[in-house]
């Protein structure tokens, strides 16, 4: 396979996860100097002592500046800014020591409470996509594209009656791909498929550290 | 947490690992399997088993409040009273339980939240962490060898 090929595999929108993940593997296999061809033989030599500095722990991967931005994204994206603008799509992102990332990257890492508005009422949902948008020339802000989970219409949640736990039953299906803030999410959440009145459903769980003050006498 | 949970090959559990075990995938299987949907379950065990998991619960959310990153004089009234709930339903539902040092010890706890703010600022575990690296470090049993 020609280099070039290699290089165009993480350039393109379906490349499965897992290869993405070795990027700086291939990177490294298809780095003319850390390739043990001819032209690296060649590169060792163009130093006047005619010793190359270069070893392999010397070599970096740079992440790529640019990265194809896949549709649902892009549809989001211009369906929020009116002006053109730049954007990058990133794998992860990590706040205040909090990582959030693309459900292909980490699935429980992906799991997000979003703000409702109302308080102490937080709703599911699934970071798809994580990017960084240019407006204004130079001010770069951070969003995510989330699918939030679909709320059920459910007489009695047995997990409403312990507001302590912050858990709640939830349907499993996702609705559209929005794009939220950083600040509009609150915490992770861990999740439970369970059978209810013979319904599949999940439980949601917050990962919240915070305990919300409630009690139920 | 370990896959093989409840079974002698897992050992004993580290206090986080309880602390994961209690908050989070305790009270969803408990509430899952003793919580009856409306309709069934009507016999005296059914009846038995909400009840214990009406104390278990009040147990747990004290947990829960008295981990919490931050908190108020308000946080730890109502711990002191999910406290209490829990000691009543247990005396109640097992007259013939004795109750340990422990238990009453725990009834101070808010009254050192209130005094000293978050337990994680004033709790003991640092010091057992680094008592526990102490015992790790192999000794002729001879000081100053």
């Amino acid at each position: 396979m020609r280099s070039s090929n290699l290089r165009n595999i993480f350039s393109r929108h379906g490349t499965p996860q897992v290869v993405r993940n070795c990027e700086p593997i291939f990177q490294r296999l298809i780095h003319p100097k850390s390739r043990s061809t001819l032209v690296s033989d060649i590169l060792q030599f163009d130093h006047d002592d005619n010793v190359s500095t270069h070893t392999d722990d010397d070599f970096q991967w740079t992440p790529p500046k640019s990265s194809t931005i896949p549709d649902a994204l892009q549809k989001c994206i211009q369906a929020t800014f009116e002006a053109d603008c730049e954007a990058v799509s990133l794998s992860h992102l990590t706040v205040a020591g909090r990582t959030y990332s693309t459900s292909t990257q980490h699935m429980g890492n992906s799991q997000i409470l979003l703000k409702s508005g109302i308080p102490g009422r937080m709703i599911p949902a699934r970071i798809d996509y994580i990017t960084q948008v240019t407006v204004s020339g130079d001010l770069v802000i951070p969003y995510i594209a989330a699918r939030k989970y679909q709320s059920l219409d459910l007489a009695n949640d047995p997990f409403q009656a312990y507001p302590c736990l912050q858990a709640g039953l939830w349907n499993e299906h996702l609705g559209d791909l929005g794009l939220y803030p950083l600040d509009a999410i609150e915490t992770h959440f861990a999740r439970l498929p369970i059978s209810w009145e013979g319904q599949c459903m999940m439980v949601v769980i917050s990962l919240n550290r915070v305990s919300p003050l409630k009690h139920v006498p | 947490m370990p896959a093989e949970l409840g079974s002698a090959q897992h050992g004993k559990l580290k206090a986080d690992q309880w602390r994961v075990l209690g908050t989070t995938f305790l009270p969803l299987t408990l509430i899952r399997l003793w919580q009856a949907s409306d309709g069934e379950g009507n016999d005296d065990r059914t009846t038995r088993c909400a009840q214990i998991l009406d104390i278990t619960l009040s147990l747990l959310s004290a947990i829960m409040i008295a981990l919490s990153h931050t908190t108020t004089y308000s946080h730890a009234d109502v711990m002191q009273q999910h406290l209490l709930d829990y000691l009543r339903g247990l005396k109640e539902l097992f007259p013939n339980y004795k109750f340990r040092p422990n238990h009453h010890m725990a009834l101070h706890l808010p009254e050192y939240i209130k005094l000293y703010g978050p337990v994680h600022s004033w709790w003991a575990f640092p010091f057992e962490r680094i008592i526990g690296m102490l015992q790790h470090i192999s000794t002729n049993y001879k000081t100053g060898m």
